[in-house]
């Protein structure tokens, strides 16, 4: 192509209407050629405003989902590992021995509950998003007492699903923890439907634990009994 | 033990009011400083800074799925590929060169050659599944005009598309909107590649002196 030839590409070039060797010798044009540069960039900004006239409502969740992947990028990546075994009798398990078992509180429903309808909107979503997270790890464990657990730990929510759980005695639930260091916060009462149930934690952060205990019904502020399952990463 | 609860660090699970709510106090002590204009945006989220990226991408979420909505024409494309594009500003904003044009047009720019990317890629599958003469695979010019003319809320573009000539208006949308190339617009209109490639220019001077559009 002569130079004329890549020059009356130029608006073309602006509208992405060309093929990739003639892109490469608009590119090399310009780098060039500082007029060509002020004619593409006049062009450019007409077509800019083309697409900009366009009256489109972006969906609510977009905002939030680019928040949330940009957040991603911004951390760390998460080391790979692969398989975890199941870890018993945490530090945090010697603490939490010493809180009185208490039966259910029934603010603590409440808030659950509360916490449910607004998990119902972002887990979908939230869901493929750690699935889509190129960090994110997957580890297994065995269930004391019967079945298996899976969870995958990404760097900011982690999903955990179990299946084959024993049915429990009446007044008993599973209720999963998001375990930091000596501390275990409730990533919320489990939906065990035919022994499977599955979790969002989004108050996951990576390096923490996922833990499943048994508690009595509408669940525990803190964990009551030893966990069932321990899922860490490495 | 849990005096504190830990804090949920992601965006997409946390109402979007308690985010408000955060930003509204940073704001109140920040405003002295803060940048709004989008160069300095863009350059602050160069050097990755999440509240600056979340500032500019409030100034621009409408132009830049716009953009990906007029070439897709389908609202879920144009999600999914309006998030590939931010997430693009996010690690190429140090790119940007605001000698060569406006943080603006840099910006929608990205986003129209990722949705011509995306339209591209639809075509070349469906043409490996020999599919091509599926209704949807082809979009004769007047049905991408009426469908995005009819989208176009800024009346001046509207008006000045239509102070071009035939030939360059159907150029230039088919090749804007339509995400084709230059070649397959001379395809669909009949007309000479030279012929379309300087129509394609001329419509855009042309349009430049119409809106008053500088870069």
């Amino acid at each position: 192509m002569s130079e004329d030839d890549v020059r009356g590409l130029l608006g073309a070039y602006a509208l992405d209407a060309v093929d990739a060797d003639e892109r490469a010798a608009v590119e090399r044009l310009v780098a060039a050629d500082p007029e060509a540069a002020r004619e593409l960039a006049d062009l450019q900004a007409v077509a800019a405003a083309l697409g900009a006239a366009v009256s489109a409502e972006p969906p609510a969740e977009l905002r939030a989902s680019v928040l949330a992947a940009v957040a991603r990028e911004a951390e760390p990546a998460l080391p790979v590992v692969r398989q975890a075994k199941p870890r018993f009798a945490q530090r945090w398990w010697s603490l939490a021995a010493a809180v009185v078992i208490g039966a259910a509180v029934p603010s603590v429903l409440l808030v659950q509950q509360h916490q449910r309808a607004q998990e119902a909107a972002h887990q979908q979503q939230a869901i493929a998003d750690v699935l889509r997270d190129p960090s994110a790890v997957l580890v297994h464990g065995e269930v004391a007492g019967g079945g298996t657990a899976t969870a995958v730990l990404a760097a900011d929510d982690a999903v955990f699903s179990a299946s084959g759980l024993p049915a429990l005695a009446d007044g008993k639930v599973y209720q999963l923890w998001v375990v930091s260091g000596d501390e275990a916060a409730s990533a919320g009462v489990l939906t065990a439907d035919g022994g499977t149930a599955r979790k969002l934690a989004d108050d996951y952060s990576s390096g923490d634990a996922l833990a499943m205990t048994v508690e009595p019904a509408g669940g525990s502020q803190q964990p009551t009994t030893t966990p069932v399952v321990v899922l860490a990463p490495s | 033990m849990l005096a504190t609860p830990a804090p949920t660090r992601r965006a997409a699970a946390a109402p979007r009011a308690r985010a408000l709510q955060q930003w509204g106090t940073l704001t109140a002590v920040q405003a002295p400083d803060s940048v709004s204009d989008a160069p300095a945006l863009l350059a602050a989220v160069a050097s990755g800074d999440q509240g600056a990226f979340e500032r500019l991408y409030d100034q621009l979420e409408r132009p830049v799925f716009g953009t990906c909505f007029g070439v897709l024409r389908d609202p879920d494309h144009a999600a999914e590929v309006a998030q590939e594009v931010w997430v693009e500003v996010w690690r190429t904003a140090s790119r940007f060169d605001a000698a060569r044009g406006s943080a603006r047009t840099w910006v929608v720019t990205l986003a129209h050659r990722r949705a011509v990317d995306r339209v591209r890629s639809v075509q070349a599958q469906r043409d490996r599944d020999q599919r091509v003469l599926d209704e949807s695979g082809e979009r004769p010019f007047d049905v991408v005009a009426d469908e995005v003319e009819g989208m176009l809320e800024q009346v001046r573009v509207r008006d000045c598309l239509g102070t071009l000539t035939q030939t360059q208006h159907r150029a230039v949308v088919l090749a804007y909107y339509g995400g084709k190339t230059y070649r397959e617009v001379a395809e669909a209109l009949g007309a000479a590649l030279p012929t379309v490639k300087s129509r394609i220019r001329d419509g855009l001077l042309r349009l430049k002196e119409c809106l008053g559009v500088a870069a």
